[in-house]
């Protein structure tokens, strides 16, 4: 058996013979209804936080970019990828968070790779959020930086370590906006205190708080009022937006030097244009529609208060995600299935990608959903509830 | 809290042997930051497959306080 075989044959898929990891959605002309196993169902599973997948515009927007522009750059954005759409939406984005500068990547994975490793280096000091995102400890192993967790939204802890540094001015702490699985967020204005009190600079992944949090939709920093005190955001095109990229922005410093320091900027292929403007008019929806935003709240809110009515087991705020926990593996599977025979699509998540040693079910909600179909999500988790253990 | 059933030995690899997730791993790490005041880079994890392993960095980072 050779080593790729050997790989193949050891690694541990979850819920591998029943197949339901990565299946197909085929999607049915709306952000908000699919067909899943042959189900015709409500998608509460995708991260279209505001529906704009479908969007007339943004649909316009990228044909019309197709027909004129061709359907890839191929190449980098430091050779032949750099076209004048590229460079128009990161004017954009920096405008709309009144920043110095911003690099677009194309996805998000790659932004938060990119940055954190042009950042940090070998004798450099990162400090995470223990539940932080694969691409942000991804990032910090690419970069050589000696790397430490702090408890999850805790600053007395992140305080601790930085306190044990020798020189704390060379690190880097990064947290998260809106946290991808259990939906809480980051207690910001602790985080900036401790931060700047030792010296140390700040990175805020907004990927899920983009469009989603604070007046404008700048995301925790915004709502927080804690724009001035941020280093660093980087956010993704492929959730609010509804398309794929990612970015990264500051209003305190002049990232472009950072391009050549980025791999993952440097070695991918930029952004096709079809993708680029339908950000750009994704963009200018968000600027233009605030009650978007404030729809979609409502959507959420109506979930998690009614899941945690039922005594669902969840995150400690309301959000957009709501994740509800499950300790069993095939209890978890069983509660999935029970939630998609009823019409609702929700994403299953095991460790390591969910928070702890638990099994989830992860809903999300959108702007898009309708009173009927938020009704549905509702009775589908109420049923699941009364049924109790469905697990054999 | 991370337990476990199994007899533990000096030697035991934490992942074969004990049967710790890579997320229980992250647990126990917390408690010895928690229990010796200390950090413990995530960098040095990829050198530990045993308690002797992880002992080993342990002692290196608390003799450096």
């Amino acid at each position: 058996m050779n080593l790729l075989e050997r790989r193949i044959a050891t690694q541990d898929v979850p819920w591998r013979a029943e197949n339901v990891i990565g299946l197909t959605i085929t999607m049915l002309g709306n952000p908000t209804e699919g067909e899943v196993l042959g189900k015709r169902v409500v998608l509460a599973g995708t991260n279209n936080y505001l529906g704009l997948t479908f969007h007339p515009e943004c649909i316009a927007a990228a044909q019309r970019a197709a027909a004129e522009r061709g359907t890839g750059t191929t190449g980098s954005r430091m050779a032949n990828g750099t076209y004048p759409e590229h460079a128009a939406l990161e004017r954009e984005i920096a405008s709309f968070y009144d920043a110095k500068s911003a690099i677009v990547f194309t996805t998000g994975y790659q932004a938060n790779v990119g940055m954190i490793s042009a950042i940090a280096e070998r004798g450099s000091t990162l400090l995470l959020d223990a539940e932080s995102h694969a691409s942000i400890y991804d990032g910090a192993t690419l970069s050589g930086a000696t790397t430490y967790r702090f408890k999850h939204n805790d600053p007395k802890d992140l305080d601790k370590k930085l306190s044990r540094l020798d020189k704390p001015q060379e690190s880097l702490v990064i947290v998260e906006g809106i946290y991808s699985m259990l939906g809480d967020t980051a207690p910001l204005a602790a985080i900036c205190e401790v931060t700047k009190r030792r010296g140390a600079a700040l990175l805020v992944d907004e990927a899920h708080s983009f469009g989603v949090l604070g007046r404008t939709g700048r995301g925790l920093i915004e709502a927080t009022g804690m724009e001035d005190q941020v280093d660093l955001v980087v956010g993704t095109f492929s959730k609010s937006l509804g398309c794929v990229g990612g970015f990264a922005v500051s209003k305190m410093h002049d990232l472009d030097a950072l391009r050549v320091a980025a791999r993952a900027y440097l070695f991918s292929a930029s952004s096709s244009p079809s993708v680029i403007a339908s950000a750009r008019a994704a963009l200018a929806v968000i600027r233009r529609e605030p009650a978007l935003m404030a729809r979609l709240w409502d959507n959420a809110t109506r979930v998690y208060r009614a899941l945690q009515q039922f005594g669902y087991t969840l995150g400690p705020e309301v959000s957009p995600v709501v994740g509800a926990v499950l300790h069993d593996k095939a209890e978890a599977l069983a509660a999935w299935r029970f939630l998609l025979a009823e019409g609702v699509y929700v994403n299953l998540v095991a460790p390591p990608v969910s928070p702890g040693a638990f099994c989830m079910l992860r809903c999300s909600l959108s702007a898009a959903h309708t009173n009927e179909q938020v009704e549905k999500i509702i009775e589908a988790y109420r049923m699941l509830k009364e049924r109790g253990p469905l697990a054999t | 809290m991370v337990t476990t059933d199994v007899t533990v030995e000096v030697d035991s690899d934490l992942v074969e042997d004990v049967g710790l997730s890579s997320v229980e791993i992250m647990e126990l790490v917390e408690q010895l930051e928690d229990e010796y005041d200390i950090s413990f880079p995530l960098n040095d994890l990829s050198d530990v497959r045993t308690l002797r392993d992880l002992a080993t960095h342990l002692d290196r980072i608390v003799s450096k306080r």
